[in-house]
C-alpha cells in the first residue's frame, strides 16, 4: 500500500534549472536505449498510478497545495478471541454510542421508509455494478488501486471525510473495523475494511448505502456490492456513487443478495460509519 | 519478483543493446498541458506511453521490489502534481519525465542515506540557454540518443552507470576498476560533450567549446 511515512512534497521547482532538464533529456535516452519487456510497468502499480492520476488530476493539481500525506498504518485485526471479548466487554463512550445511536436512529427512518426504490429521490431506479474483490490477482491490484485512490483522496483534498466504521451486532461484523474515506469534491470514495467476515459471492454480497443529507433519509445512495475474499485481512474497495452525493453524513454496509439489491429488505446491517 | 539490478551491470551488457522494446515517447502530442489543464483521460495515456520509461529507471535505481514499487507510484504523484510545470518549448517530454523521476529517486536515496555523491553535475558546469523550437525539440531525445553514442566508451559507461542505474560515483569507481578522480572527470566531460554535441544539432553556430583532449579521453 501507499504508504508514506514523511510528507509528500513537490519535488519539482518552479523553475528546473536547465542543466536538470538536460540530464533528464540523457536519462531518458539513456532508457530509451536499452528497454526491454522487463521494463513495462506492472499492471498492478500502473492501476494505482492511474487511480491516483484520477483522483488528482480532475482537482487542478496546478492550484493546489502539497500538501502532508499521513497514512497510519493499518490496525492490527484482533484474534477471534480477542474480538469476543471485546464485543462482551462494555466499551464505548457514551460519546461514541450518542454517534451510533443517532446513526441508528437514521438507519431506523430507512429501515422503515416505504419499499420504494433507493438510490435517488428524484430520478429513476439506479441499480449499482457490482464492485467485486476476490480472492484472484485481478482483484488484489483492485484493492491496491483503491488504497492508492485513498492516499490521494487524503493527500489532496482538505476537505475529505474519514469516519471510522462501528459494527454493528451481525454475525458478519463480529471484530469488524476500518473507515470510509470520502470526497464530496471528487465524488469518490474507499471504504477499508478490516475484519469482516468473508463472503460466498453465490449465496450473498455486502452493498454500501450513502445518506446524503440533502436527500430524503429514507432514500440513500446505492455506493454499489463488493465482496470480502476468503483470508482478506484488509481490504480496500473503491467506491463509486452512481448519483452526485451533496454531502454524506452516513455510510452503512448491508447484507443482501447476490448481486446487490435494488429495495432493500433492509434485515441485516454489517457497519455503519456517521459523523 | 526479481526485478532489480543488485549487482553492477558489466561492461558488455552496458554496450547499447537492441531495443527489443520501445514505447513512443518523443513523437506524440505532449499529455502533461492537459493533465494540468485537469483532463483526467489523459492519466491513463500518460502511463502507457511513461510508465516503461519511468519503471526502467525505478527497478535500476531501487534496492528490492517493495522499494520500486513504492518509488513508482511517488513518481505518478509528482508528474501529477507538477504537470503545469513542464513548458513544452524547454525539453521533451520524455526528458521531463525522467527529471521528475530522477528528483524523486534521488531523494529516496538521500532519505536511505546512502549516496555520498549523488549530483553528477560539477558546480561550474556550463549552461547555455536550452529552449529549445518546436521542430528540433520533438526528435531531440533521438538527438540524444545519437549524442551518448557519439562519447568515448569510458565516458559512456560512467553515464550510464551514474544516470540510469542511479550509482554512486565511489560505487562507480569500486565497479569499473577506476580511480574516483577519473570517474568524476569521465562523468563531467561527458555531459559537457553530450551538451556540446546536442547544441551543435540544435543550433549549428553554437560554439560546443569541447576542446580535442576531450575528444580522446
Amino acid at each position: 500500500m501507499t504508504t508514506t511515512d514523511n510528507p509528500v512534497q513537490n519535488h519539482v521547482p518552479k523553475e528546473v534549472p536547465n542543466q536538470e532538464l538536460l540530464i533528464g533529456e540523457l536519462t531518458a535516452a539513456l532508457a530509451a536505449e536499452s528497454m526491454t519487456a522487463q521494463d513495462a510497468l506492472p499492471a498492478a502499480s500502473a492501476a494505482r498510478a492511474i487511480a491516483a492520476g484520477e483522483v488528482i488530476v480532475p482537482l487542478k493539481p496546478s492550484e493546489l497545495l502539497y500538501t502532508t500525506v499521513v497514512v497510519p498504518p493499518p490496525p492490527m485485526v484482533p484474534s477471534m478471541s480477542e474480538a469476543t471479548a471485546q464485543a462482551m466487554r462494555p466499551r464505548r463512550t457514551l460519546l461514541a454510542w450518542g454517534g451510533w445511536l443517532a446513526a441508528a436512529a437514521m438507519l431506523a427512518v430507512w429501515v422503515r421508509g416505504p419499499s420504494g426504490v433507493t438510490s435517488t429521490a428524484d430520478g429513476p431506479p439506479v441499480r449499482s455494478t457490482s464492485v467485486a474483490v476476490g480472492s484472484t490477482a485481478a482483484s488484489l491490484a483492485a484493492s491496491a488501486a483503491a488504497s492508492s485512490v485513498r492516499d490521494s483522496l487524503m493527500a489532496v483534498d482538505p476537505a475529505v471525510t474519514r469516519i471510522a466504521w462501528a459494527p454493528t451486532t451481525d454475525s458478519t461484523a463480529l471484530g469488524a473495523g476500518g473507515d470510509v474515506v470520502w470526497s464530496t469534491r471528487a465524488q469518490r470514495g474507499v471504504m477499508r475494511l478490516t475484519g469482516l467476515r468473508p463472503n460466498d459471492a453465490r449465496r450473498w454480497q455486502y452493498q454500501l448505502w450513502i445518506f446524503d443529507k440533502a436527500r430524503d433519509q429514507r432514500y440513500p445512495v446505492d455506493g454499489g456490492v463488493f465482496d470480502v475474499p476468503a483470508g482478506a485481512t484488509e481490504i480496500f474497495v473503491p467506491i463509486n456513487a452512481r448519483v452526485p452525493v451533496g454531502e454524506a453524513v452516513t455510510f452503512a454496509v448491508t447484507v443482501e443478495a447476490p448481486g446487490g439489491v435494488v429495495v432493500s429488505t433492509r434485515e441485516r446491517v454489517a457497519l455503519l460509519a456517521a459523523l | 519478483m526479481d526485478h532489480t539490478e543488485s549487482p553492477l551491470p558489466d561492461r558488455a551488457h552496458l554496450s547499447l543493446v537492441s531495443r527489443t522494446f520501445s514505447p513512443v515517447m518523443s513523437s506524440a502530442a505532449p499529455l502533461l498541458p492537459r493533465i494540468a489543464a485537469g483532463d483526467e483521460l489523459a492519466v491513463r495515456e500518460c502511463v502507457e506511453r511513461y510508465g516503461a520509461l519511468i519503471w526502467s529507471l525505478v527497478r535500476r535505481w531501487s534496492p528490492d521490489a517493495r522499494d520500486a514499487e513504492d518509488a513508482v507510484q511517488e513518481v505518478f504523484v509528482d508528474l501529477w502534481r507538477s504537470a503545469a510545470r513542464y513548458e513544452v518549448t524547454r525539453s521533451t517530454e520524455a526528458g521531463w519525465v525522467a527529471m521528475v523521476t530522477r528528483r524523486r529517486l534521488i531523494d529516496r536515496l538521500r532519505r536511505r542515506q546512502r549516496a555520498v555523491e549523488l549530483e553528477p553535475l560539477p558546480d561550474d558546469f556550463d549552461v547555455a540557454d536550452d529552449t529549445l523550437s518546436d521542430d528540433v525539440r520533438d526528435d531531440r531525445v533521438e538527438r540524444a540518443r545519437a549524442a551518448l553514442r557519439a562519447l568515448p566508451e569510458a565516458q559512456r559507461t560512467v553515464l550510464e552507470l551514474s544516470l540510469l542505474h542511479g550509482r554512486t560515483h565511489d560505487e562507480i569507481a569500486k565497479a569499473t576498476n577506476t580511480p574516483l578522480g577519473t570517474v568524476k572527470s569521465h562523468i563531467r566531460r561527458g555531459l559537457q560533450r553530450a551538451r556540446a554535441l546536442l547544441q551543435q544539432t540544435d543550433m549549428p553556430s553554437r560554439v560546443t567549446g569541447v576542446t580535442p583532449e576531450e575528444h580522446d579521453s
